[in-house]
C-alpha cells in the first residue's frame, strides 16, 4: 500500500535500548558533571542520550548492548562524595520511536503538550500524559527529520504501541497480527503495515 | 480543565497531578501532646477560600509542590517546589 507523500510516519519498537535512571542532588557534583539543563536531552560522544527529566532525575538511553557498568562507573567518577543512585530500568519499560514528517501531528492526537518548534524544539524532554498514561517524551530528530522517543512502563507498552499505531493510521488487522511480538522492533509507514523487523 | 503551572514543567492539566492534601506541619513527635498529634493526623481547616495545599506532579517532574489554591474558584495563586517553599502549612 503506498503511503501518502508529505505525511509519512513510522513507528519503531526500540525497547532494547539500554535505559538507566540516575537520581542525584540537583545542585551536586553529579548534576554539574552531567551538565544537562532540566527539560533538555543531549546525545554524548558514544551515542548515549542523556535526558534530564526533572531537576534531580536523569534518564540515560544508550544503544542496545551498551554496558550498564560503564554508565555506573561514569556516574561514580562524577560523584566525588555526592550521593547518587543509578538504576538499570531497561527491562521495566517500553520505548518506541515515532519518526517522520507527520510525527508531531500523530503525537498531538494523544498528548496535550505544545509540540511546536518554539515550545519543544529538538533536544527537549518532558513527562506528561500520552493517551492517558504517564510517559516520557524525548524529541530526538534524525537527520533533520522530526522524531520522538516515547517511553512508558512496560505493562502499558502494548497499549502505547496500539494507540500510536492507531493514531498514525496503521491498518488494525496488520497491527493485531504482529501485536504478539513483545521484544524487538515493529515498523510501519503511514497507511502501510506494521511489520516485525 | 484546570491548569496548574508547574515551576519545572510549565502549565499542565491538573489531571497530571495528584492532590495530596492540605499542607500541615508535623509537630516534633518527642514533645507533641496527644492533642497536637491528633490535630496533625486528623484535623484539617478545609476553608472555603485560599488554602495551602500539597500536590504531586505524578506524570511530570515527580516533585511535590506547595500550592496556594482558592477552593471555591479553583484559582491557583503560587506554586513552588517544596524544596524552595520556605513557609506555608498551618500548624
Ligand atoms: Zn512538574
Amino acid at each position: 500500500m503506498p503511503s501518502r507523500p508529505g505525511s509519512e510516519v513510522s513507528l519503531t519498537h526500540c525497547s532494547n535500548q539500554i535505559a538507566v535512571l540516575v537520581r542525584a542532588d540537583q545542585a551536586g557534583a553529579v548534576a554539574a558533571a552531567l551538565g544537562v539543563a532540566p527539560g533538555r536531552a543531549v546525545r554524548d560522544g558514544d551515542g548515549t542520550l542523556v535526558t534530564r527529566t526533572a531537576p534531580d532525575a536523569w534518564l540515560l538511553l544508550a544503544p542496545a548492548g551498551y554496558h550498564v557498568e560503564s554508565i555506573t562507573e561514569r556516574i561514580e567518577s562524577y560523584a566525588d562524595g555526592d550521593f547518587a543512585s543509578v538504576v538499570d530500568v531497561t527491562h521495566g519499560h517500553t520505548v518506541v520511536r515515532l519518526h517522520g514528517s507527520a510525527a508531531a501531528s500523530v503525537l498531538s492526537r494523544v498528548c496535550a503538550i505544545d509540540l511546536g518548534e518554539a515550545a519543544t524544539p529538538d533536544g527537549t524532554v518532558f513527562g506528561s500524559l500520552v493517551a492517558g498514561i504517564s510517559a516520557t517524551v524525548v524529541r530526538d530528530d534524525v537527520d533533520g527529520e522530526r522524531s520522538y522517543l516515547v517511553r512508558c512502563d512496560r505493562s502499558y507498552g502494548r497499549y502505547l504501541i496500539d494507540v500510536l499505531a492507531d493514531a498514525s493510521g496503521a491498518h488494525p488487522a496488520d497491527r493485531h497480527r504482529s501485536a504478539g511480538k513483545e521484544v524487538g522492533c515493529a515498523h510501519h509507514t503511514g497507511t502501510g503495515r506494521l511489520d516485525p523487523r | 480543565m484546570m491548569l496548574l503551572s508547574c515551576p519545572h514543567c510549565g502549565p499542565r492539566d491538573a489531571a497530571e497531578f495528584a492532590y495530596v492534601g492540605e499542607r500541615t506541619r508535623r509537630p516534633d513527635p518527642n514533645t507533641a501532646t496527644a492533642r497536637q498529634w491528633r490535630s496533625y493526623l486528623y484535623l484539617r481547616r478545609n476553608p472555603a477560600g485560599w488554602a495551602d495545599e500539597l500536590w504531586f506532579h505524578r506524570t511530570g517532574c515527580r516533585r511535590y509542590l506547595a500550592v496556594r489554591r482558592h477552593t471555591v474558584t479553583g484559582e491557583f495563586d503560587t506554586v513552588h517546589d517544596v524544596r524552595e517553599a520556605s513557609t506555608g502549612g498551618d500548624d
